[in-house]
């Protein structure tokens, strides 16, 4: 087992900058791009020089869409990256850029999600693998039968599962750069069935936009006079990938709770000591999963808790206050730096009227095809 | 239809950790990492247990039509593999036994019939 590099050497979120994600549009990526990086320089009062290292990610524009995207910066010659790891592909560049930071080798990093929801092509596709599916079965299938099967072992009705999209909607509805930004109600959610219990405001948007995320050394803070206070630390950043389980297994659960544990490990703290989660709800039945698989709560628990209020703004842990990726959107490459966004804001208290109250410790989660899984814990700037 | 109906299909049985694969792994061994020439060449029955169902309402392609189910099953001989429930089977719920052939590629499961053992 390898030490915690970000234990070594404090590594810390000091700006973010968001374009709002929205519906496929004819808006290069160099301009959702431009307008992400630009409010995040401006949000942690650095200058674009003082970048060293970049990592772009993005699972859907192809190859090099990095360096035509920052020169418009100014061209200064700074270490660029590409990052592709599918849905958890911004994830990944924020894990490139803390590791960027650990290592001593930059004090200044960004990591930029930016992505349009065009050119599809998914390598496991063409991996050369047969199935007997034909193509009848898609994601929202896959999670139709998770639903269907987690509903059936605990008794969860498909309104509780339904009110995760309710309260997401409504966060969405707070939050300027969400896809999606209207309250619904439970019968609004509940009509226009896509696949089992799963309706058309149950599944996420995949459309376009760009989030990005800056983080530097405690001696960067100290050297450009930024505001430690403002700069949430990222305690652990883990990574894994799915291995082999008993057939039936939840597997993008399982996976979640081997990553999040390793994650919890390396960060010092519990699920239970987190004010607000971020995670991946592509589809509703995901966050009820995950917050058990994460050992927020047990198996069965998550309906009846979230039915009572516990992961509303204001409850006891907020989950996916941006809206998530039910509202605030899944534009692919920007999602995962849009939760360390969404996560910052919140640990600075400067997330405005969706600010979970005392917010001192919160976590991001993505899952991406294959199936991989990021996980990364902060903390608020002044607590360690 | 009038294409090909299987109801026994080829598989591969790892010949180090014993994980039975259908269609065959033709890559090596996701479980422990084995070469395939020291994989098995078997055939496993296409009959089961149903592990979950979703009727699809939306659908990106004409084929096949709108609802269809779909069925998550665990076959007798270890893979979990998702098919689709024939249109003239009865409804099947989680727990049930079903039997499947493969018709032009596609897995179609429907309620085993009572065999006594």
């Amino acid at each position: 087992m390898g030490r915690n590099p970000l234990a070594d050497r404090a590594v810390r979120v000091v700006g973010i900058g968001l374009h709002r994600y929205q519906p496929a549009s004819s808006t290069p990526f160099v301009e959702l791009g431009l307008v992400a990086v630009r409010a995040a320089l401006a949000d942690a009062g650095l200058q674009w020089p003082n970048v060293e290292a970049a990592y772009v990610g993005s699972a859907l524009l192809g190859m090099a869409p990095g360096r035509v995207l920052l020169s418009r910066l100014g061209a200064t010659g700074l270490a660029i990256q590409q990052v592709e790891n599918a849905s958890a592909s911004g994830s990944t560049a924020v894990a490139m850029a803390a590791l960027e930071v650990a290592s001593g080798r930059s004090d200044v990093a960004l990591a930029l999600g930016v992505d349009k929801a065009e050119g599809w092509r998914v390598a496991p596709s063409s991996a050369g693998l047969a199935n007997y599916e034909a193509g009848t079965v898609v994601p929202f299938t896959h999670f139709a039968l998770l639903a269907q099967d987690y509903r059936q072992r605990f008794g969860t009705t498909v309104e509780q599962v339904a009110k995760v999209a309710v309260k997401n909607h409504a966060n969405g509805a707070r939050n300027p750069f969400a896809q999606r930004q209207k309250v619904r109600t439970l019968q609004e959610v509940l009509a226009d069935p896509i696949s089992g219990s799963l309706t058309r405001l149950q599944c996420c948007p995949v459309g376009e936009g760009a989030a990005a995320v800056l983080v530097a050394s405690d001696e960067a803070i100290k050297r450009f006079g930024l505001a430690p206070e403002r700069c949430p630390r990222i305690l652990s950043s883990v990574t894994r990938s799915e291995a082999t389980y008993p057939p039936g297994t939840p597997i993008d659960a399982t996976l979640t709770a081997e990553t999040t544990a390793k994650a919890f490990a390396e960060a010092g703290v519990g699920p239970r000591d987190l004010d607000v989660i971020e995670l991946h709800d592509a589809f509703s039945i995901e966050e009820l999963l995950y917050l058990e698989a994460m050992g927020y709560c047990g198996p069965g628990e998550a309906g009846p808790r979230l039915e009572q209020g516990n992961f509303d703004i204001g409850g006891a842990c907020a989950v996916s206050p941006s809206g998530g990726l039910l509202a605030m959107g899944h534009p692919l490459g920007p999602t995962g730096t849009g939760q360390v966004a969404e996560l910052t804001r919140q640990l600075r208290g400067e997330a405005g009227d969706r600010q979970q109250p005392h917010a001192r410790l919160g976590l991001t989660h993505m899952v991406g095809i294959g199936a991989v899984c990021v996980v990364h814990v902060l903390a608020a700037g002044t607590v360690r | 239809m009038g294409g090909t109906r299987e109801s026994v299909v080829s598989a591969s049985r790892c010949g180090s950790c014993g994980r039975v694969c259908t269609p065959p792994e033709p890559f090596g061994c996701e479980q422990c990492g084995a070469l395939p020439g020291s994989f098995e060449a078997i055939e496993v029955e296409l009959a089961g247990v149903v592990h979950s169902t979703a009727t699809v309402h939306r659908h990106h392609r004409p084929e096949p039509p709108t609802p269809f189910t779909v069925v998550e099953v665990v076959l007798d001989a270890g893979p979990a593999l998702k098919g689709v429930l024939a249109v003239e089977s009865p409804n099947v719920e989680i727990g049930d036994r079903v039997q499947g052939s493969l018709q032009d590629g596609l897995l179609v499961l429907e309620t085993a019939a009572e065999t006594g053992s």
